[in-house]
Formats: structure tokens, C-alpha cells, sequence
């Protein structure tokens, strides 16, 4: 049987992990630039905000609640999310993390998920729900009802499983997203069971093979091997504070989101083949532009000096003077594992040396940033922006788990009853 | 072509010398994290703040280590999310009744009664202190 660990509110438990204070209080967690909201806990859902609104649009909402917004730490949310996954890898042998908060795993048969669930819990101070079934997608949809359930778990055996699919939108169900969802509804297919009533070779005729095989685990056929999520593209990108009119403001912001997307990038160990630069007005004003443009590179990188020259390269192409710019965005397209890109055949021998070189240096950075923190160093380009930036993460919370100055406080303080 | 340089062969080192009497008996340098981080995962550093602990040893400023796999037990000092806010405190178990023993003598012991309003967040494990 296959396991889902997936953590409850991830974002908003990290928030909470270190503030007894916030316990049972509505928190938001806000996206980059407190743009929006991203993540709400339990206590906040009951107020019917929703994920992915606007702050501004929110704010009497929160205001009038008592709502505290938190901006996205994602330092201390990547931390905990490690701490889990290495105990869970201590519980139950290998693990395929799917997702910050989410990991697929093999559920040894001399365990109960409600162990799981509570082993978590009381070593990392963190909710989770458990859902196994036969395959991965049924193992989702177990975990999606376990969320429901008071026991955050769910086991679902064989002859439930007609029942669980009956009760599972067809949208809901992993691998179907909104496109073929609004296809499958057209044809009167509403739910996971409708689908899996439906003739293969229709599926495979009007759908994809992925479809098929989303078909296949439903009716508790494994097919799907997730070794780590296919990324398809890597983004970064911002909405500025204040417009930005001059092509300097704009380099600068395109470098620094470079430097981030190359650092996840490195992070994910992949390079990228192409890259691609959007930079837009304002969409509800007139004479909205949102020029776009893709170059392609000789040889797949994730080298931030690189990947930095190629997205100014395209900027001076697409930049119109006098516009009010609201904000960029830069993606990786095309993207291989790194330590297997195929050179240059032109230049062999000399771009070998040039590529150690590059790696020696992107190592050096790393570590420096690992030691000292991010925004020690950086690309010359980026100067000011990190900087402008990152004040306006204005409720951003302690790194609490990776500073040593950072780190919570415990009272020792005797406040209560004197003896008489 | 360059002809200066020689062409090479293939290298080897030639070894000369009596090998280190000692090279078997290496062990690793001694490494402060076996000692103080035993469960990695479930460890996490606080500051004290306040010196009601000082007759056990903890002083203002002292990091202490928590590791939340411990299952607590009478008498550990544990790290108590209390009232609302961390609080650093003896645990004593009597007759199935929880107490946060204070070390002070002129304070009595806090008898918990109420469990929404308490819960253990780790047993310190160890307190690191450094001097300069």
C-alpha cells in the first residue's frame, strides 16, 4: 500500500510552531512583497478568506478579526519541511517528497498511519494527514478524506474505494487539471468513478496518456512513478512596490530574480536551456503592455552570471521608454538535471576549463550565503533591489530554526503565587 | 606544437618512507553535534531569558538544547508552552498530577489543571554556554 504524509496548513503550523501566543488564532501568510495570500490557517479558512486574494482586498476582512498576517518565510518553512521528511525517513525507509509539505512513501505493514500522524507531531511539533490506499492518486484522494475525518487519517481499503471515488469531484482528483476537467464535465463525467467507468481507449483517443494512467491508478492499477516531481519550468518574479520606469530599475530587478531563480535552480540540481523575460503594466490601466521574449542558450546553465546576461539581453530587446512598469518575471524553460548537459561540440576543450572555473565560483557563493546568509552576496547587477525589496516584507518572522540570533525565547521568570 | 615539454608517460608516485605506525588507530576529531544534537530532526534551540533556573544551572542567555523525541518524565527540565508563551520550568509528576516545580523556594509549585492551556513543547537536553 502506498502513504501520503501531507502536513495540515504547512505554512501557518511553521508560523505557529514557535508561537504559543497564536494558538487557535487566524493567521495569513502573505506571498512575496505581501502581495497576496498564500496560506491561511485552519482558524482563518472559517473566516472564508481565500487563498490567493489580494491583501488590499482582504484587509477590512482581517482588520476587523483580528487576523495576523505573516509574510512567507520560506527559510524556516523549507527547514521544518526538512525536519519532517527526515523523520519520516526514519519511520518508514524511503520517501519520494512530492512538494514542500508532501511525501509519498511505502506503508510498512507493521505500522498504523495514526503512529505516523502523531510520531510527527510529537518530534516536529507538526499536524499531519495520512492517507494510504492501493496507487498514488487513490493514496491523494485518501488523504483529501482523511482531512475531513477527526483522525486526520485515512486507510482506505479496496472496497471503499468505489465509495471514495463516487464522492471525489472529477477536478479533484490528481492529474486533472482544469483544462480536462471542463472536457471530462462536457462529456458527463463528474466524478473519479464516472471516469473510471469510461472506455480506455476513449481516454487515450481524446485525452493524453497521462490520463489513461490517472484512469489506471484510480481503478488501483500503479503506473504513476513520481521520483521526484517532473519541473517543468522554474519562475521568479515580483510585483514592484512602486512602478518602475527607467531600463536601470528594470536590470536591477531582472538580475536579482536571476540570482533567485538560479539559486533554486541549483537547489533542484537542474540547468536550464532557455530563458525567457516578462515585464508588464498595469493590467487595469490603459495602454497595458506585456512584452515577452525567449532566448535560447548554447549550452544548458545554471550559472547566475549567465543566466543574468541572457534575460538582460532579451530586457534591452522588449523595454518601451515611458511606461510605468509594474513588475517582471523570468523563466527557466527546457530545463535537464545538471552534470548531464551536452556540451558545446565547437568548443571543447576550452569551455571545460571555463565551466570549472564557473562551478568553482558558484560553489564559493553557496557556501558563503549558506554561512552568512543570502543577502551577503550577489551579483553586482542586483545592488539595491534585494535590499528595497526585502523591507517590504514587513511581517516577516524570525529565521528561528537556521540563526543563531534568531532563535526563540523561553521565559525563566517565577510570576506566579508567592508562598505565603 | 610546443616541443619543450616532455611528453608524460603516466604518472606514479613512488613510495618511499616507513608508513605512520599510527594510521590505523585514526578515529574521527571529536564533534560537539554527537554530543549535543542526538535526534537532529526533533532538536531545537531557544534562548533563556529570566534566571529562575540559575539552581539548576541555566542562566540568562544560555541556549538551551530541547529535543522534542524525549518522552518527559518527572523531574526533567522542560521547555512548557504555558498561558500562552514558552516557559522554561522543573517538571514534577505526582500521583498522576503535573507540576511545574519552580526553583525559587519562596514560589509554590504550579499545579495544572487545566490541559488546554498547557502542553510540553521538549525536554532540555543540554544547555550551551559560551564564555567569550
Amino acid at each position: 500500500m502506498i502513504g501520503l504524509c501531507d502536513c495540515n496548513n504547512f505554512y501557518a503550523s511553521c508560523e505557529k510552531l514557535f508561537r504559543p501566543d497564536l494558538k487557535n488564532k487566524p493567521i495569513i501568510i502573505l506571498s512575496n512583497n505581501d502581495g497576496c495570500v498564500v496560506a491561511l490557517s485552519k482558524e482563518a479558512k472559517q473566516l472564508k478568506i481565500k487563498r490567493g486574494l489580494p491583501y488590499f482586498q482582504c484587509k477590512t476582512l482581517i482588520e476587523k478579526n483580528g487576523v495576523i498576517a505573516f509574510s512567507s518565510n520560506y527559510t524556516l518553512y523549507q527547514d521544518i519541511s526538512d525536519r519532517i521528511m527526515n523523520r519520516l525517513r526514519d519511520l518508514v525507509g524511503l520517501i519520494t517528497p512530492y512538494s514542500i509539505d508532501e511525501a509519498f512513501f511505502r506503508m510498512p505493514y507493521y505500522l498504523k498511519p495514526e503512529q505516523i500522524r502523531d510520531d510527527i507531531k510529537k518530534n516536529i511539533g507538526i499536524d499531519v494527514s495520512i492517507g494510504v490506499a492501493r496507487t498514488k492518486t487513490l493514496a491523494k484522494i485518501a488523504n483529501k478524506i482523511g482531512k475531513q475525518l477527526d483522525s486526520n487519517c485515512l486507510y482506505l481499503k479496496k472496497e471503499w474505494e468505489s465509495k471514495a471515488l463516487y464522492k471525489t469531484k472529477v477536478e479533484d482528483v490528481w492529474g486533472i487539471g482544469k483544462n480536462k476537467a471542463r472536457f471530462l464535465k462536457s462529456h458527463n463525467i463528474l466524478n473519479a468513478y464516472d471516469l473510471i467507468e469510461q472506455n480506455e481507449l476513449w481516454i487515450r483517443k481524446n485525452l493524453s496518456l497521462p490520463t489513461l494512467e490517472t484512469m489506471k491508478e484510480l481503478k488501483g492499477i500503479p503506473c504513476i512513478n513520481v521520483e521526484m516531481p517532473q519541473t517543468k519550468n522554474i519562475c521568479s518574479g515580483i510585483t514592484f512596490s512602486k512602478p518602475r520606469e527607467s531600463i536601470e530599475e528594470l536590470e536591477e530587478a531582472i538580475s536579482c530574480h536571476c540570482t533567485i531563480l538560479g539559486e533554486k535552480l541549483i537547489a533542484k540540481q537542474l540547468e536550464t536551456k532557455t530563458i525567457s523575460v516578462n515585464i508588464f503594466t498595469n493590467r487595469f490601466e490603459e495602454n497595458y503592455i506585456a512584452p515577452i521574449s525567449t532566448i535560447y542558450l548554447k549550452e544548458a546553465t545554471n550559472y547566475i552570471p549567465n543566466l543574468i546576461k541572457a534575460a538582460k539581453t532579451i530586457l534591452y530587446k522588449i523595454y518601451a521608454k515611458n511606461c510605468k512598469y509594474k513588475g517582471c518575471r523570468i523563466w527557466a524553460n527546457n530545463l535537464t538535471r545538471d552534470g548531464y548537459r551536452q556540451l558545446d561540440i565547437f568548443n571543447g576543450e576550452k569551455n571545460n576549463l571555463l565551466l570549472e572555473k564557473q562551478d568553482k565560483l558558484a560553489k564559493v557563493v553557496n557556501e558563503i550565503s549558506n554561512t552568512y546568509g543570502r543577502e551577503k552576496i550577489s551579483s553586482a547587477a542586483t545592488n539595491n533591489l534585494v535590499k528595497n525589496d526585502l523591507q517590504s516584507r514587513c511581517n516577516l518572522s524570525p529565521f528561528y530554526t537556521t540563526r543563531w540570533e534568531d532563535i526563540p525565547k523561553v521565559k525563566c521568570k517565577n510570576k506566579y503565587i508567592k508562598k505565603r | 606544437m610546443k616541443k619543450e615539454s616532455p611528453t608524460i608517460l603516466m604518472e606514479i608516485p613512488i613510495k618511499c618512507g616507513f608508513p605512520s605506525p599510527a594510521a590505523d588507530s585514526r578515529e574521527n576529531p571529536l564533534d560537539f553535534n554527537q554530543l549535543l544534537l542526538k535526534h537532529r530532526a526533533s532538536t531545537y534551540c531557544l534562548k533563556a531569558s529570566g534566571n529562575s533556573l540559575e539552581k539548576s544551572g541555566i542562566y540568562d542567555g544560555d541556549i538551551l538544547v530541547v529535543d522534542k523525541s524525549i518522552n518527559a518524565k518527572n523531574n526533567d527540565l522542560v521547555v512548557a508552552e504555558y498561558e500562552g508563551e514558552f516557559t522554561a520550568k522543573r517538571l514534577k509528576i505526582k500521583d498522576d498530577k503535573i507540576y511545574l516545580h519552580p526553583e525559587n523556594v519562596d514560589f509554590e509549585d504550579i499545579e495544572i489543571n487545566n490541559l488546554d492551556d498547557f502542553s510540553i513543547f521538549g525536554v532540555i537536553s543540554a544547555v550551551v554556554r559560551t564564555l567569550r
